[in-house]
């Protein structure tokens, strides 16, 4: 991974991937989704996890697995909005970028 | 390190954190553990890096939580100079992978000091802002830290919290090349201490220069000391001994002069008596003066050089 991954990039990432699941995920499975996509350290996202619930974007709950306690995440409608925002947010500079990479805009 | 290890460890670490948010922060690290299954056990221990990396990450992050605008600088001074050290560590076994290992870790842990500025609505412009500059940059999170400060111009006219963004960025491109000059610092300091070892030798040496004739005459004098003891030792036995004898011939006489003049006699015999008691008496003493003064003045002797030679190497 060549480019630096912005800690409000890896929030967006982060929403987007536990808004799809409809029940929530769990903290490994969050990961290891994320791991897919891009190289971070597992120590970086249980800092991402916390500050989310602190701003209420996301919610925890437990649910029974395998006999222990299992901690799942949800996202919150606030934190759904926060994700759109990143979306969109996302979507310009993307484009902006790439009109720079294919010269089409004229500076 | 095993799990148990690992997590025993991390525990020790938080014990500055708040109960709440340490209990909270080691929850998800067995949860963790426990999802990947003991398969992966030695995976993720590898991935995490260690217990003081992820302590380190939660305590800050933990710390950023309850300072709103405070110090970032401060918080993102520990964060980076705790991934540097690893950044070096890595760079020491120079493994193409793991170089890009540690491209992601460091990049995750620049990115992660942004986190905490972009917290409000307002800082996602930040965010995203700050990113622009450091976009296009080669993929040393801290190279990229340089173009974060000129960027902090622009986050300081939106608020409070890009400015603090910018700065950490500076503080992170310098430290990081205060981190690389620490290892080289590291190198020459050996070598500057050999070289402050051979001017200390050159040193005591030159010291010795007028040390040496003074250290001989010290010696010199406590020979001679010893040996004016020795004398009176001797003086004092040749004493004792050539009155005793006197004495004896001083006794003999009388008695052999008895017969002729009785008080006389006894005069003389007393003399003489007297005169091998001084004598003993002197013998005594030399003898004393063998077992007693002699160890304590080899003591006082030794002390004198010891000192000398404490004084030596102090100076």
């Amino acid at each position: 991974m060549i480019f630096n991954t912005g800690a409000a990039l890896l929030d967006a990432i982060v929403l987007a991937i536990v808004s799809k699941e409809t029940e929530g995920t769990y903290g490994y499975k969050i990961t290891q989704d994320v791991r897919r996509a891009m190289d971070v350290s597992e120590s970086t996202l249980y800092p991402v996890l916390r500050r989310l619930q602190k701003e209420e974007c996301l919610e925890a709950y437990d649910m029974q697995f395998d006999g222990r306690n299992r901690r799942y995440y949800k996202v919150t409608e606030k934190g759904m909005a926060q994700l759109n925002l990143y979306k969109v947010e996302w979507k310009n500079y993307a484009k902006k970028i790439q009109e720079i990479f294919e010269g089409g805009a004229t500076v | 390190m095993n799990r148990s290890e690992f997590m025993a460890e991390l525990r020790k670490l938080l014990v500055s954190v708040p109960e709440e948010e340490r209990e909270s922060a080691l929850q998800y690290y067995e949860d963790y553990f426990e999802d990947a299954g003991p398969e992966n056990e030695g995976r993720v221990i590898e991935e995490l890096g260690s217990p003081e990396k992820v302590a380190s990450i939660i305590w800050t992050d933990v710390k950023e939580g309850s300072e709103e605008s405070g110090e970032f600088t401060e918080t993102g001074y520990t964060d980076v100079r705790f991934e540097e050290k690893e950044h070096l560590a890595c760079r020491e076994e120079s493994a193409n992978e793991k170089r890009k290992d540690e491209k992601g870790k460091t990049e995750n842990a620049y990115s992660y000091r942004e986190t905490s500025y972009g917290t409000s609505g307002e800082g996602v412009g930040n965010g995203f802002g700050g990113q622009d500059a450091r976009q296009g940059n080669d993929g040393y999170g801290y190279g990229q830290g340089g173009s974060g400060y000129s960027q902090s111009g622009n986050g300081y006219t939106q608020d409070g919290n890009g400015y603090g963004q910018g700065t950490s960025g500076y503080e992170g491109n310098r430290r990081y090349h205060r981190g690389r000059r620490a290892s080289g610092e590291l190198r020459t300091n050996k070598t500057a201490k050999t070289i402050m070892i051979i001017v200390l030798v050159i040193l005591v040496l030159r010291a010795f220069g007028w040390l040496v004739p003074t250290a001989f005459s010290v010696i010199m004098g406590i020979v001679g000391v010893i040996l004016a003891i020795l004398g009176c030792l001797i003086g004092f036995a040749a004493a004792g001994v050539g009155l005793a004898v006197a004495g004896i011939v001083v006794l003999v006489f009388g008695i052999g002069g008895l017969s002729s003049v009785f008080a006389s006699a006894i005069l003389v015999m007393g003399v003489g008596l007297l005169l091998l008691g001084l004598g003993v008496a002197f013998f005594i003493l030399s003898v004393r003066l063998c077992t007693v003064v002699y160890p304590a003045l080899f003591r006082l002797a030794v002390n004198l050089v010891r000192k000398i030679f404490v004084r030596k190497e102090a100076a």
